[in-house]
């Protein structure tokens, strides 16, 4: 029996030494990327970031919530437990008690991973994932006949039985971070979770890019290498969970882009190989085998065609969803600064938007001057340099839209009826940069919005109005770090705060068609805003339908990231996929808060639910029309 | 392509029609791109003042872009014409899109160095001392032409290239100033300029009447209505017109 109990301390052991060579042989690869700070006191945060950011996404689906919490915390458990007893040679029958017990919770979450196995989700991946609940199971029983079997009962060959299953766990447990197996995210998940890339998203919602050095020797990411060294952790922290996946609006129409292979196909980069053997959902239209990368190779096109990189919208679903809280957003924008700034190979209109911006600082390539046509007869105060005024209103691109012209006139009306103390800055006015810096074009943004702030800091104003949320997530969000901080509202937190204030008087709506409101990506889950616009609508009496995705879960209408520009062919369209959410809900009005959502949302041809903006719908009820 | 190849790509500063901002003229970005193409290094040559416009070019692939110091208004045809000479190939843009615009530097160029030139080019094929040309003709026709190098060729607009504009390339190529000029500017074009004058719109009644009556109306021979008022004082008169214009809502007051 005592060579039984000494062979598992040895193979204790030389688990621990595999853990830490094949970490070691793993940490290499990360640390071929680009630099990025680091301190090992990170490594504190690691339970916090655990237990609350990773569990409010796990926790999502209670199921699978349960399951890793008797695996993960059993497994943990039983290693802690197992380096006393055995590692330190105690052998002591009450700590093997105590093995017996966490063994005993492994195995139950086994078996909850097995039921979910046998008629596996889509958005999961097979092969070597496949085989864990039988690895872990073996673990956990070869733990329990360790503990539980009297050690005259056991025979050479029951001995050697016990052994094989406790090696055939230890392996799948140790080995995963240096071969690339499934275990690999425990290890990368929890320095991941300390060393990770955007630190700042555990303090607050944290969604704005990262600056771009210009004077940077290579611009964005051309090979995996030009990643930062905790980027390339991160991806290497996904488990496959497809998640990313099932909330795609590309993917769900058919586009070339899955962000699960995304993240994938970047750990292939770093780890050298080719997609030949990658058992979740391809890319839609791109058969699997066809594309490989190494670290030093460039991504596009042979690790990734460029179609898949200009499909996605920026709308950060894919980072909603994800428990190993990897940013894929941020790694599709670095491929993309490369690809146009170094490059110059954006698809579709996105070049001739981005010479618009350049010449006239607009999108649509007009005359600024007629930025603000739409409000001529409307005795709206333009701001003129060195002026002050409470409220600066900012209209964005929208305002070259003559739909959208009617969303910025009710608003008007609104402020005006609340007598509020606003201006505008007319033919001052220039574009954020937004679209551009979304498309990688950072020069181009930073230009746009140095001029921009130029503007603004040559006006004093209270607080900044924008009835557009990527105008809004531009001001709000990315402009403090060039230099331009200011207090930005979008309208419907604005009116939201006027009526509670009593300052704004609505009355009820005559609307009497079935109403869902659609969230804006950048208003929703950029900025957190989900419940004003909610409140206004229930403020004029409108009973609310929610649609299957909606708040911070709610899907995109495939405006975003330029998407409309790069204008990648798909199944289907991203705005038809949304109509059909609404459609669902017996909705036949879609309230909406953004000109992008409401161009793509009335894009969808065909029979379908009316699309208007929230201040339309309180302009028509208001209780005293001016 | 013959690697000996010596080509020059003569650009201007264009203006962007909404804004009025100077950027790199549409056509002569062609014209770059179309020379880009044909060797690795061309010249790219700009007479004029050494404006932020012309990194424009940097970015649409130019590695550096020579300026010839040139007095504003004088022609830019001697100075261009002395540093040309000796070029196999001499590409532009058909018109510049601020200035004068007159289209006609091509012509007077290849004029004064003695070469061929040929306008409206879509595509260029170099064949040994030889180039061939897909020119544009109006309706969809196209024809293709041959002229030996030596040549002046100009670019039409609607040559189907995909210029990129790369900010890295922007950042990494100068524009610079030649120290002198070669030749003395030509004297001043003789033309005259003077602003623009808005033609006067003839207001137009909206025809109201259906079909048939238009077509009776057409064949009338008697009066085609209105009123003709020779008396009365100049405020009655005037007050005729407002009146006729206001009952045919050709004003909004």
């Amino acid at each position: 029996m005592h060579s039984l109990e000494h062979l598992v301390t040895l193979l204790f052991w030389l688990a621990v030494a595999a853990l830490a060579f094949g970490t070691m042989r793993r940490a290499r690869l990360w640390r071929a990327g680009a630099a990025a700070p680091f301190s090992w006191a990170q490594l504190l945060t690691v339970p916090r970031r655990y237990l609350v950011d990773v569990h409010h996404v796990v926790a999502r689906d209670p199921y699978i919530a349960r399951t890793h919490m008797l695996v993960a915390g059993g497994a943990v458990a039983a290693v802690a437990l197992m380096a006393l007893n055995y590692g330190l040679m105690l052998y002591s029958p009450l700590l093997n008690g105590a093995i017996v017990l966490a063994a005993a919770v492994m195995l139950g979450g086994s078996y909850l991973v097995w039921q979910r196995r046998r008629a596996p989700l889509a958005r999961l991946s097979a092969g070597p994932w496949n085989r864990l609940p039988y690895t872990l199971a073996a673990f956990a029983l070869g733990l329990l006949a360790l503990g539980l079997l009297p050690a005259a009962l056991l025979s050479g060959f029951f001995a050697a039985v016990i052994m094989l299953a406790l090696l055939a766990g230890t392996a799948e447990l140790v080995l995963g971070i240096g071969t690339g197996g499934p275990m690999k995210h425990a290890v990368a998940g929890v320095l991941h979770l300390a060393f990770h890339p955007r630190a700042e998203r555990f303090a607050a919602r944290s969604t704005a890019l990262r600056p771009l050095d210009l004077a940077a020797p290579v611009l964005g990411v051309e090979k995996p290498t030009d990643f930062r060294w905790n980027q390339l952790l991160g991806f290497d922290a996904c488990v496959q969970c497809g998640k990313c996946e099932a909330a795609c609006p590309a993917f769900a129409a058919g586009q070339p882009l899955n962000p699960k292979k995304f993240i994938q196909d970047m750990v292939l980069g770093l780890a050298s190989g080719s997609d030949a053997q990658f058992t979740g959902s391809p890319y839609p239209g791109i058969t699997l085998g066809g594309h490989a990368g190494a670290p030093e190779q460039p991504i596009l096109p042979a690790l990734l065609a460029p179609e898949t990189l200009w499909s996605c919208t920026t709308c950060r679903a894919c980072v909603e969803e994800c428990p190993m809280q990897i940013e894929h957003v941020d790694a599709i924008i670095d491929l993309r600064r490369f690809q146009t700034l170094e490059r110059g190979a954006l698809p579709g209109k996105a070049p001739e938007m981005l010479g618009n911006l350049r010449e006239t600082a607009t999108q649509g390539g007009y005359d600024n001057a007629a930025r603000y046509h739409w409000a001529v007869d409307l005795n709206l105060r333009q701001i003129k340099p060195g002026e002050s005024v409470d409220v600066l209103l900012v209209a964005g691109e929208g305002a070259f839209d003559m739909r959208y012209q009617r969303s910025l006139r009710a608003l008007v009306k609104l402020l005006q009826a609340a007598g509020v103390d606003f201006a505008i800055l007319g033919a001052l006015e220039t574009d954020t940069g937004d679209t551009a810096r979304r498309l990688g074009d950072e020069a181009t943004f930073q230009a746009q919005a140095t001029r921009l702030i130029a503007t603004l800091s040559s006006v004093k104003f209270g607080r900044i109005l924008t009835a557009d949320p990527h105008v809004f997530h531009s001001l709000r969000n990315e402009y403090p770090a060039l230099g331009g901080r200011y207090t930005v509202l979008h309208h419907t937190v604005f009116l939201a705060g006027l009526v509670s204030a009593g300052q704004l008087k609505l009355g009820a709506t005559g609307e009497t068609r079935p109403i869902t409101y659609h969230d804006p990506c950048y208003l929703g889950r950029y900025n957190g805003e989900t419940e004003a616009p909610r409140a206004l609508l229930r403020q004029i009496g409108v009973n609310l339908t929610e649609m299957e995705r909606s708040g911070l879960r709610g899907r995109c209408c495939g405006g975003g990231g330029g998407a409309p520009l790069t204008d990648i062919p798909g199944a289907q369209r991203i705005p038809d996929i949304r109509i059909a959410d609404a459609r669902a809900t017996g909705a036949s009005l879609v309230a909406v808060a953004c000109p992008g959502c409401t161009a793509m949302l009335e894009g969808v041809v065909g029979p379908r639910p009316e699309v208007i903006d929230v201040a339309e719908l309180l302009a028509a009820a208001l209780e005293v029309q001016p | 392509m013959s690697p000996q190849l010596k080509i020059a790509a003569l650009v201007s500063v264009g203006r962007n029609p909404a804004s009025g901002a100077p950027r790199a003229a549409r056509n002569d970005v062609l014209a770059l791109d179309a020379a880009l193409a044909l060797a690795p290094q061309v010249s790219v040559l700009h007479a004029g003042d050494a404006a932020p416009a012309l990194h424009d070019y940097l970015a649409y692939g130019a590695a550096s872009v020579e300026v010839l110091p040139l007095p504003p208004e004088a022609d830019a045809l001697a100075p261009l014409a002395a540093r040309v000479a000796g070029y196999d190939l001499i590409l532009c843009g058909q018109r510049a899109e601020a200035g004068q615009g007159s289209g006609t530097l091509p012509y007077r160029l290849a004029k004064a160095l003695n070469l061929p030139v040929v306008s409206a080019a879509l595509e260029l094929t170099v064949l040994g001392d030889a180039v061939e040309i897909v020119q544009f003709l109006p309706k969809g026709q196209r024809r293709v032409v041959r002229v030996s190098l030596p040549a002046v060729i100009a670019l039409h607009p609607l040559a189907p290239r995909a210029p990129r504009y790369v900010y890295a390339s922007l950042r990494a190529g100068c524009v610079r100033s030649a120290p002198a000029p070669l030749a003395p500017p030509s004297p001043p074009s003789p033309w005259r300029s003077e602003p623009a004058v808005k033609k006067p719109q003839k207001l137009k009644a909206p025809e109201t009447r259906q079909g048939h009556a238009r077509m009776l109306g057409a064949i009338a021979t008697e009066s085609k209505g209105g009123a003709l008022v020779r008396e009365g004082a100049a405020a009655e008169k005037a007050r005729a017109i407002l009146d006729y214009l206001r009952a045919n809502r050709l004003i909004g007051f």
